[in-house]
């Protein structure tokens, strides 16, 4: 009996030796010690969950933050799959902006996460609460922190404002590959947001529901990165199915400003021109689209035909 | 129904609904932004990749099926989107040092407690 305690505390000290959570330990470590007030959002409505139905109550938590008036149920046609009790991420984004919602995935560090609740934005997450050979997946909603005491607060399955160590919620987190996931309504810029991960969210977003407002997202994005190749090419095409021919012109002679290697840049402004009549500007474009040349070459070479069609 | 067709309204009509469908493949011409996004996913797989295969056990992996890791990043601009899916998929769910087999459901709810009390998992909430 003796033995089998001795070999338990063994295996056990073993097991800890290779449980480490570094994001923790020097966030902890970094934090400055006259700033330690917790961070609670108060305001964030907590939805119970039923059953395994995790994933709808935590997205409704987010969306009712983000200003769309939803029910845990309504979302359960959307991202509960019965079979599996639980919910996909990839449909989690999905269900995010078929309410017209920009779905950002956060960059995966735990910095980020508090740097958003700190800045009053709720984070979903995606939790493993077993292990990576015996997984239990869990959606919940990180809604405080706080460093003096190692803790983060969530609205977690049937608990309001459940307490957990920081440590643990990053194993347990780091078991899902870091995911977590905001959602903001156009336009709203995310504290730790970085351009290519903002550009894919809109993007995304502007494919499936056009009807959003995708020119706010993109007026805020380049407000923030106001020379960001994909984001002023984004806005400058945007412009351009609007029918505001004259911005969009504009837009893409920026894009060619800031990155003059960019072909699909130098053929769109060709397009444009030519749909403006200047077709000896259009040529002299569309001939540097070709000279770049890329993936898109076959285009560039058929606005090249349509110049020359219009020349004669 | 045939009078309504032949009044000038309906010729009017049937006019916009022809302008309509002839102007829309001018919309071709321009690179859109969801060919360019396309574009651009397939490049941050490409470098997903590329980080995987850079991982030391994989690299092995790949050299013990004889592939020479110079050619590798060649490989990879030739891969589609879907084929670096794949890829992905296979080379994420490679094991990160698991060890053994331990089946038994008891063992399993002792470990479960012991990692709960050392902090790893949180299946047993203390509340």
């Amino acid at each position: 009996m003796r033995l089998k305690l001795l070999l338990l505390l063994a295996f056990a000290s073993l097991l800890s030796a290779c449980l480490s959570a570094p994001q923790s330990a020097a966030l902890v470590r970094q934090a400055d010690p006259d700033s330690l007030e917790p961070v609670v959002l108060d305001s964030l409505a907590f939805f119970s969950q039923s059953a395994f139905q995790c994933g709808p109550a935590a997205l409704a938590t987010m969306l009712l933050y983000s200003g769309v008036r939803v029910s845990p149920d309504d979302l359960v046609p959307l991202v509960y799959v019965p079979a599996r009790k639980g919910s996909f991420q990839f449909e989690m984004v999905a269900a995010t902006r078929s309410y017209e919602r920009l779905a950002y995935q956060l960059a995966p560090t735990l910095k980020a996460v508090l740097e958003e609740v700190d800045a009053g934005q709720p984070v979903l997450v995606l939790q493993n609460l077993g292990l990576s050979w015996y997984p239990r997946w869990h959606f919940a909603v990180v809604k405080g922190f706080d460093l003096g005491r190692q803790r983060i607060i969530l609205n977690s399955g049937t608990f309001e404002n459940y307490e957990m160590s920081l440590s643990t919620f990053e194993l347990t987190w780091a078991r899902a590959q870091y995911w977590a996931m905001l959602s903001l309504e156009p336009g709203a810029m995310p504290v730790s947001a970085e351009p290519e991960a903002y550009y894919l969210a809109l993007a995304a977003l502007e494919e499936t529901q056009p009807q959003a407002n995708i020119a706010g997202g993109y007026r805020s994005g380049l407000r923030a990165w106001p020379t960001d190749q994909n984001l002023l090419m984004g806005y400058a095409n945007l412009l351009y199915l609007q029918g505001d021919f004259a911005k969009a012109e504009t837009m893409f002679r920026s894009v060619i400003a800031y990155h003059s290697g960019f072909a699909p840049a130098w053929n769109n402004l060709a397009q444009i021109l030519l749909e403006n009549g200047d077709t000896a500007q259009a040529r002299t474009a569309v001939l540097q689209a070709i000279e770049l040349g890329g993936a898109f070459s076959a285009t560039y070479r058929e606005t090249l035909s349509k110049i020359v069609a219009s020349e004669q | 129904m045939t009078k309504i067709l032949r009044t000038p309204a309906a010729y009017s009509i049937i006019a916009s609904m022809l302008f309509v469908s002839v102007q829309a493949p001018a919309m071709a011409d321009v690179v859109g932004t969801k060919e360019l996004t396309m574009q651009a996913q397939l490049q941050i797989q490409r470098n997903d990749v590329r980080d995987l295969i850079a991982r030391e056990d994989v690299r092995a992996g790949l050299l013990g099926y004889g592939v020479n890791p110079a050619d590798i990043d060649k490989r990879i601009d030739n891969l589609t989107t879907s084929e670096l899916l794949q890829i992905q998929n296979q080379l994420g769910a490679l094991p990160a040092g698991a060890d053994g087999v331990l089946g038994v459901v008891l063992t399993l709810i002792l470990i479960f407690v012991l990692l709960d009390v050392l902090g790893a998992t949180d299946v047993f909430p203390r509340i």
